[in-house]
């Protein structure tokens, strides 16, 4: 059903906030099944979970590309020869308001990939199709990862004029932080 | 309450990606996080962005992070003036020794933010309320 949605004739950009609002809920629920979900096919029904998940995740993305701000489109327009000074704006100025939710949307559900299945969501490239199964591929800050962009993006969106991305912006960047610096131990006592 | 639900044995990989793109991203987060707590910053920002600063003024090396942090602040939103800025620097070097806890970062930054929304265009470096909080901090 989550994909008739995606494919129907309408706003694209709407339809994929439905799409990440149901991913946030999925991830809640079967986030530690995707995290431990086996990487090449089996007969372990986890592995048809996260390769839907995952098509799903992607196109949502794809569908809202245009309206994640500037980071995330500039990623595409370097992946394609141009040089970082040369990108162009994003179309942001129309759908100001759109673009922030379509963000803050992303970020929300991303946060909450990082806590329940970080190792799911760092493999996952942007575009369907593209994802790669060696844990070597982490490493790749040049490639097209999901993860890198929404991590350019929420840097960038930290003092955004609109409050409540600013806000997602940090909390996501906290759950990254709280993957990376396990070693605080107060860590676990100051978030949220 | 939010934690990783990553055990101790299990990514290496992945905590190792996670610190790289903190430690990658350094010098524009600790930026941002300067920039918002000088008066861009909604109000109910400064919570999560003080546990963001504590946390990224720990990991790496302290020289690079002071080097943003003198960068950042030589930049004009910044309307303490100097004495301020060098000790902002001094706030943060004790956070990173953990003699100072995330609480009182919060305390230093919201005094930062409440200063700067006063602040309009002039510099209020020289004024009684940047002496007293220059005072209350030292």
């Amino acid at each position: 059903m989550a994909f008739t949605i995606l494919r129907a004739p309408g706003d694209s950009t709407n339809q994929a906030l439905a799409i990440f609002a149901f991913l946030e809920e999925l991830t809640d629920t079967y986030g530690l099944f995707l995290e431990n979900a086996p990487h090449t096919r089996t007969l372990d029904p986890d592995f048809d979970l996260a390769k839907q998940t995952a098509e799903l995740l992607q196109r949502a993305f794809t569908c809202t590309r245009l309206n994640l701000g500037s980071a995330w489109i500039r990623s595409k327009e370097q992946d394609e020869g141009q040089r970082a000074y040369e990108s162009k704006s994003p179309p942001r100025g129309s759908s100001e308001s759109l673009s922030n939710s379509a963000l803050c949307s992303a970020l929300s559900l991303l946060k909450k990939m990082m806590e329940f299945c970080p190792t799911f969501l760092l493999s996952l490239s942007s575009r369907v199709g593209h994802d790669q199964n060696s844990d070597m591929l982490f490493y790749d800050q040049n490639s097209d990862m999901l993860f890198y962009r929404a991590f350019n993006s929420a840097v960038e969106s930290i003092n955004d004029s609109d409050p409540k991305l600013g806000v997602e912006a940090i909390g996501f960047i906290l759950s990254v932080v709280s993957v990376g610096i396990w070693q605080y131990d107060s860590m676990q006592t100051l978030l949220f | 309450m939010f934690q990783t639900r990553l055990g101790m044995s299990q990514d290496q990989h992945v905590r190792s990606y996670a610190t790289e793109s903190i430690l990658g991203k350094r010098s524009e987060i600790v930026h941002s996080l300067l920039v918002g707590s000088c008066g861009n910053f909604d109000y109910n920002s400064i919570q999560s962005a003080t546990n963001l600063l504590y946390f990224v003024v720990g990991v790496g090396e302290w020289s690079e992070t002071e080097a943003s942090v003198v960068e950042s602040l030589r930049q004009a939103y910044f309307a303490l003036g100097d004495e301020c800025k060098t000790l902002t620097l001094r706030v943060l070097e004790r956070c990173r020794q953990k003699i100072l806890t995330p609480a009182d970062l919060g305390a230093f930054l919201e005094e930062v933010w409440r200063i700067h929304q006063a602040s309009g265009e002039e510099s209020l470096a020289t004024t009684d309320v940047v002496e007293r909080f220059t005072y209350r901090f030292q």
